[in-house]
């Protein structure tokens, strides 16, 4: 068999990666181990959130399917930072798990030349430092002129409940076991990464009546720019949403966690894999917060037709039986019943050091990684680089050259610089800190930054294409129409003239129809409006700002220098920098986790400062 | 070049060992050592030298660097640059080591311009200035505060990144009075810090008045020395006459004008414009009356061109008793001297320290290092001013640049090129 593209996996990543390339190119294989899991979602059935809701919008603009899906699937939809500015706000939902990877399985087996295998690929097989095919686990060889490997957490995936340790990709799922063998080979630096979900609990023996009530916004928000109502990111009222409900450990949840500890993978020390600060196991915000008297939990449906319910905060790799001792000191809990009990999972990464800002790798032409596999965690992470990947891969088969995504554009293009230029040591996950671009790189104008990029490489159709264009001619319009608009009133101060958009920045868009003046009729052409003309200003500033040269970069870091001994550096740095010997203040600054302040007391303590 | 005892040639950059082999015949040297060796051009000994190695980064530019002493004869001297510059050596050009130095990562930029300073200063407290923020006097502070800056800007960024999970919300009016805070200690640096041009190129006085109201003797007087003609001849100085003194460690540049009256005397004409130059580029203007006489025509005259500068009126021969119509004329703004019996002349000095803002002591800095500070503070007050806090980080970051402008992290080439060409050698 032939395709031009291989894609190996196909979660989020993949199935991003399996769609671009489709666009590009005459064939895509897709590989997975097990067709009925294709999108699954193995921890939180959650699609967005703060920084992670752009890179889904920009793969809606990019022509993923990721916005679309959620928007289908989902069942309850927030926007999150609305007492914050519009910059910083960002769209999350709840999806119904099940119908998620339905919808996604459904439109690739839509995409004809899409063609779905259900085998595990065991070798990447190379000519020259190219790639040429790969070879599965029942023997059968496939050449292709491009791959896309996204194992996810499967490849050697090991399983840990308690002291209990098992072979699992996913819960349950039979790991990868072969593809490491392709990866040492070549001599690709590997490491090992952890994270964990807690157990999913029976619906039917919660007690929601004392609980507080999470439920979904009104209007609520939607990821994509072309579901329904098209042309708008936000549904039309009424929108039907189901509730979460929020509850809290206690003292004695803690005492149990305490009393346990040493029978938990990771503080047994039977897990070796270094795991995400940023979701942090309830053992370890109970260790780590001692003083802290309760911590929050979501209890988020995992969907409509299923018992199943997330405890968001609850991820555990406790023993099941102290687990559910455990879950039961909390409010609501006292009767719960657990489907499927909490686990951590550890799993092989290869050192996204390893690749181009494109996604391919270094060593070998024509091969890209993409997903948990490069030590991201998050879906959306995970489906933004499948989405470059795959665009990449596709142009490679045809003979084109791979694009790069600049940071000032995108987050996409952000975290794929990130991971290959800068060292990680647990988990990436994407916040928008990590943007020097904050005000101009936003959720809200995906269009504005990715369209016409998307419209050249041909990854939208054309009435999805003439859609968004329509919108940002009519952005255009407006912006330009309030500023031309002058009017005199009082703002504070003494009646005098101002431009509508001195207004609309001021007081808000709705301000104007006090004055007599209409706002725009579309929901996006409004927004959007609006934020530009309410940030102008800053993201001029913001701009002057990123044009400034940093010094100091290139000052060098001897391999030996003694860290333990620099004054003023966190335990988290000195231990980061010890194992990594960054050998410029360049790359010591690009360390996830050293911040300014640890590079001047790097800088000090070599008297090149203060 | 001047003959001297000893003559160091200063050499920087990767063929340091190089030229220690070609030219001393010195193999492999210890760094940090002095070699005694001789000077070779070809195979002929040029001059008996001593040597000394820097092994990168433990030099002054952070390269490696030979320092041989030559003796200080400039034809020795002369012959062995110019077989150093046939070998390949180049010039230096002004302040091409410090900047090294700097670009090395060696020095902080303020640092770097301190060096500058260092070499030029005038007065000990100059050099005590320059050598302080050579050591850090000023980064510190800096740095200290980027700290703080960083925690607040920590719980900002947890609250934009993470406000929905579990942590407490942020207070935004707390944040606001931390920044405030911060502000404040900004603000009380920033008034310490004075313009080190004052402390670097020095103050100027002049002294003017009408003929015989005792500017000589108030010059003479201040200088402590008699270098001005004194005598009862209105018109004795005709042209200026000009010094240096220290007034509490600052340089001052002392000018006698000649007495400005109306004059058909082309020469004293031509003193009497250039007196009134000299008052317009003064930093103070001294003008002396005679206290103990009514005020005259050429009196009001002067008073007229100097009181919209910066003018201290003197009342001299107060041991002749003051005019009480003199003295109600300029109300409380005159000072009431007497030379003939030094009487005030300290709080004289004192009273110009003050108007100057030099009477307390600070840091002296250059003009763009106060520019930048009060940006900074700038960007910190309006930062605290604002409500949406993803507003209030880029008004954080555009304060924090400032001052890493200042400690050179962030810069850019012309600035560079300008601070490091203010050097007039070498260094």
């Amino acid at each position: 068999m032939k395709f031009d593209v291989v894609i190996v996996g196909a979660g989020h990543a993949g199935i991003e990666a399996a769609i671009a390339a489709s666009k590009l190119c005459n064939s895509v294989g897709l590989f997975t181990i097990n067709i009925d899991n294709i999108g699954q979602m193995s921890c939180n059935p959650a699609i967005g959130g703060i920084a992670k809701s752009i890179v889904v919008r920009e793969i809606d603009i990019l022509g993923g399917e990721m916005a679309k899906a959620i928007d289908v699937t989902g069942i309850q939809f927030k926007m999150l930072n609305r007492r914050k500015g519009e910059a910083v706000w960002a769209p999350r939902a709840q999806a119904d798990k099940l119908k998620y990877k339905e919808y996604m399985k459904k439109t690739l087996m839509g995409i004809p030349n899409i063609y779905l295998i259900q085998d595990e690929v065991i070798d990447v097989l190379v000519r020259n430092d190219e790639v040429v095919g790969v070879k599965t686990k029942l023997g059968i060889k496939y050449e292709c002129k491009a791959a896309v490997v996204t194992t996810g957490t499967f490849l050697n995936g090991k399983i840990f409940i308690g002291d209990k340790v098992f072979s699992g990709g996913r819960a349950w799922e039979p790991a990868s076991t072969n593809l490491d063998e392709f990866y040492k080979r070549y001599g690709f630096a590997m490491k090992r990464f952890k994270t964990g979900t807690p157990a999913r609990l029976d619906k039917r023996t919660i007690n929601f009546d004392e609980l507080e009530k999470a439920p979904g916004d009104e209007p609520a928000p939607k990821f994509s720019l072309f579901s329904e109502p098209r042309g708008s990111y936000w549904f039309n009222p009424g929108k039907k949403q189901i509730d979460c409900y929020i509850t809290y450990t206690n003292p004695k949840t803690h005492e149990i966690i305490r009393k346990n500890l040493h029978r938990t993978a990771l503080y047994g020390g039977l897990i070796k894999g270094v795991g995400p600060r940023y979701c942090p196991s309830i053992e370890d915000k109970v260790v780590k917060f001692e003083s802290k008297a309760q911590h929050q939990i979501f209890l988020e449906p995992e969907g409509e037709d299923t018992i199943e319910v997330y405890p968001n905060g609850l991820s555990t790799s406790l023993p099941e039986d102290i687990q559910q001792e455990m879950y039961r000191t909390i409010k609501g809990l006292e009767n719960v019943v657990l489907i499927r009990p909490a686990y951590a999972i550890e799993y092989d990464i290869v050192d996204p050091l390893e690749l181009y800002p494109t996604l391919e790798t270094k060593k070998i032409k024509g091969l890209f990684h993409a997903g948990n596999f490069n030590g991201t965690t998050g879906y959306e992470e995970a489906a933004g680089q499948g989405i470059l990947a795959g665009i990449n891969a596709g142009l490679r088969a045809i003979g084109k050259e791979p694009i790069i995504l600049p940071r000032s554009l995108s987050y996409i293009g952000l975290m794929a610089e990130d991971l290959t230029t800068k060292e990680i040591v647990e988990p990436y996950r994407l916040f928008t800190s990590r943007s020097e671009y904050r005000l101009s790189v936003r959720q809200d104008n995906a269009p504005e930054r990715l369209l016409e990029l998307s419209h050249n490489l041909g990854l939208l159709n054309k009435e999805d294409y003439s859609l968004a264009k329509e919108l940002l001619n009519g952005v255009k319009y407006y912006v330009d129409y309030y500023k031309s608009q002058k009017t005199i009133v009082n703002l504070g101060e003494n009646p005098k003239p101002y431009t509508l958009a001195q207004i609309i920045a001021i007081e808000g868009i709705e301000k104007i129809k006090e004055f007599g003046f209409d706002t725009p009729q579309n929901p996006y052409i409004k927004d959007e409006t609006e934020i530009i003309l309410k940030y102008e200003y800053y993201i001029e500033k913001e701009k002057k700002l990123n044009e400034k040269l940093r010094m100091f970069e290139h000052v060098k870091l001897p391999p030996d220098m003694d860290y333990e001994n620099v004054k003023g550096l966190t335990k988290e740095a000195i231990e980061k920098l010890k194992k990594l010997k960054p050998a410029t203040i360049a790359q010591a600054k690009n360390i996830d986790g050293i911040t300014p302040a640890s590079i001047s007391a790097i800088l000090i303590h070599m008297g090149i400062l203060g | 070049m001047l003959k001297s005892a000893i003559s160091v040639v200063r050499l920087s950059g990767p063929n340091c060992l190089d030229i220690a082999s070609r030219f001393l015949h010195l193999e492999n040297p210890k760094p940090r050592y002095a070699y005694h060796r001789a000077f070779y051009i070809k195979d002929n000994m040029l001059d008996d030298v001593v040597a000394i190695y820097y092994k990168t980064p433990y030099s002054y530019t952070g390269e490696d660097m030979l320092e041989i002493f030559f003796h200080g004869n400039p034809l020795i001297v002369e012959k062995a640059v110019e077989a150093l510059v046939e070998y390949g050596c180049s010039f230096a050009s002004p302040g091409e080591f410090t900047k090294r130095a700097f670009l090395n990562g060696k020095m902080t930029l303020d640092e770097a311009s301190s060096v500058e300073l260092l070499i030029n200063a005038t007065t000990e407290k100059a050099i005590e200035n320059a050598l302080g923020i050579l050591k850090g006097k000023f980064s510190n502070f800096i740095e200290e505060l980027r700290k703080d800056f960083i925690k607040i800007i920590a719980n900002i960024e947890a609250d934009i990144e993470f406000g929905y999970e579990d942590i407490e919300p942020l207070n935004i009016d707390e944040i606001k009075k931390e920044l405030e805070d911060l502000a404040k200690r900004l603000e009380s640096f920033y008034s310490k810090l004075r313009e080190q041009s004052f402390l670097y190129d020095g103050i100027k006085i002049a002294i003017v008045g009408k003929p015989n109201v005792g500017k000589s003797s108030l010059f003479n007087a201040l200088l402590q020395k008699r270098r001005s003609i004194v005598s009862d001849i209105p018109g004795t100085t005709r042209d200026y006459v000009e010094d240096r003194l220290e007034l509490n460690g600052f340089p001052v540049k002392l000018i006698d004008t000649a007495g400005i009256r109306k004059t058909d005397d082309p020469i004293e004409k031509e003193g009497i414009d250039i007196a009134l130059e000299h008052m317009k580029e003064a930093h103070v203007v001294l003008f002396v009356v005679d206290g103990s006489n009514e005020l005259d025509e050429e009196d009001y005259f002067i008073y007229d061109i100097v009181k919209s500068l910066n003018t201290f009126v003197v009342l001299n021969k107060s041991d002749l008793g003051i005019n009480t119509k003199t003295l109600d004329f300029f109300k409380n703004d005159a000072i009431i001297i007497s030379i003939r019996n030094q009487e005030n002349l300290e709080c004289l000095k004192n009273k110009i320290l003050n108007m100057m803002d030099l009477a307390e002591d600070g840091i002296y800095v250059s003009k763009r290092n106060r520019f930048l500070i009060a940006k900074a503070l700038g960007s910190l007050r309006e930062a605290a001013l604002q409500d949406k806090t993803e507003i209030m980080m880029l008004y954080i970051r555009e304060a924090l640049d400032y001052l890493e402008e200042i400690l050179g992290l962030i810069t850019d080439e012309n600035v560079l090129d300008e601070i490091f060409s203010t050097f007039c050698i070498g260094k």
